[in-house]
């Protein structure tokens, strides 16, 4: 056992132990995923309304489609979560506490992101909207790096690549399209999948939300 | 012992130990990002560097390239003897802010490269956008670590960034990225410099 003890006295069972740990946390944290896929389902559903009212209806407030869609959709996330936590007792890792962070900020930075370029009349520039995936891209990959996920790391780069094809594409129709896409297909894909996973990986003990 | 069990079977035990390890990892999160203070005031001046370039210098074009390739071997150097001096600092907290870096700093470059090649350097979009980027990275790194002075870094960037889509002159949006630079990166590097040589003459006092 001797030779596997460092210099400053750390054994083997301590370093076993600690990766056992770190092991399970990010378990737990791809459990945290999952149990908050629906958050992605409803976003994804909240920018379809707010794109199919806008171009479907633009003489019923259609300029007040996104104005009124995402405020909503903020009230409807933290709402949920509120119900959420009240509901089940669940716990909270150092894994899942980091995945929180990068996303309530990513939230944070994007509610600021997007409220000052609407009311800056911004919002039509491509390097904005590049912007916008390129954050959520960010999002995604570092979560799928904390989580050690694959898939995530896919739904990232297609976010980034979505990103640099704004700005290849150059024009207003592929920017619709690619968005669609991006916003509303991808984000739910990857919602539902998740939450799909999760009662497989679910079976992890002490989850948290 | 039974009754401090949870229904999930984790005992007081292992809490208090995960705890121990939680508060360990982020003293050690918050001391080596003192340890890379230097970083920021490097990228700082770097920025100033080739802002002062592109109004002050002829041939603009390669402002940003050339300072940016300078910078990234400065760094590189001073990095690997860094880490040649210190050994590989790695814990789980160390791992999920270098993903953060990494993650952000890799997204930037796309971007940029995207925005030049494609020509849209003209709209005063994009640099909004890479200050918000740059306040994500910090805003992430702050809550992580709960370390406030990085928020108030993030929360600078913020403001610059949003400040840029109101004021949108060349001059305005020049001085915006410049102030976003300067006290976001340039002196927030330097307080962790100040933080990291307390607490090493604190190390060596206590010797």
């Amino acid at each position: 056992m001797a030779e596997f003890e460092q210099e400053d006295g750390v054994t083997r069972d301590d370093l076993v132990q600690r990766v056992a740990l770190m092991e399970a946390m990010i378990v737990e944290g791809r459990h945290y995923t999952g149990r908050n896929a629906w958050i992605f389902v409803l976003w994804g559903l909240v920018d379809l309304t707010a794109w199919a009212w806008q171009n479907y209806s633009p003489h019923f407030g259609g300029r007040w489609a996104w104005p009124i869609c995402l405020p909503a959709g903020a009230v409807l996330t933290l709402a949920g979560k509120m119900l959420q936590r009240k509901g089940q007792g669940y716990s909270r890792n150092d894994v899942c506490s980091r995945v929180m962070s990068v996303w309530g900020m990513m939230g944070l930075a994007m509610g600021i992101y997007v409220a000052s370029a609407i009311l800056t009349h911004f919002s039509w520039q491509y390097s904005y909207i590049a912007g916008l995936l390129m954050m959520l891209g960010m999002a995604h990959a570092i979560s799928a790096m904390l989580l050690r996920w694959r898939i995530q790391g896919l739904v990232a780069a297609v976010y980034w690549a979505g990103g640099v094809a704004i700005f290849v594409c150059n024009s207003w129709r592929a920017t619709n399209a690619i968005m669609l896409f991006e916003m509303g297909v991808v984000m739910m894909l990857f919602g539902l999948y998740a939450m799909w996973r999760e009662p497989r990986d679910g079976a992890v003990k002490g989850g948290c939300a | 012992m039974t009754q401090m069990e949870r229904e999930d079977g984790t005992s007081r035990d292992e809490l208090v130990q995960r705890v121990a390890l939680m508060e360990e990892m982020i003293a050690e999160g918050r001391q080596s990002t003192a340890r890379y203070g230097w970083m920021f005031v490097l990228w700082g001046l770097t920025y100033f560097a080739a802002i002062g370039w592109t109004v002050y210098f002829p041939h603009t074009e390669w402002a940003w390239p050339v300072c940016i390739a300078a910078c990234s071997v400065v760094f590189g150097v001073v990095r690997s003897r860094q880490s040649r001096v210190e050994g590989k600092i790695d814990n789980l907290r160390r791992h999920s802010l270098d993903a953060v870096w990494q993650v952000i700093g890799g997204g930037i470059i796309l971007y940029l490269l995207a925005v030049i090649v494609s020509g849209h350097g003209k709209e005063p979009g994009y640099l909004a956008a890479v200050l918000f980027f740059n306040g994500l990275a910090n805003g992430v790194s702050a809550r992580i670590l709960r370390w406030w002075p990085q928020a108030v870094s993030a929360a600078i960037w913020w403001g610059c960034g949003t400040a840029m889509l109101i004021f949108t002159t060349r001059t305005e949006v020049l001085a915006l990225f410049l102030m976003a630079t300067f006290c976001g990166m340039i002196l927030f590097g330097v307080y962790a410099m100040m933080l990291e040589i307390r607490s090493t003459s604190g190390m060596q006092g206590g010797r």
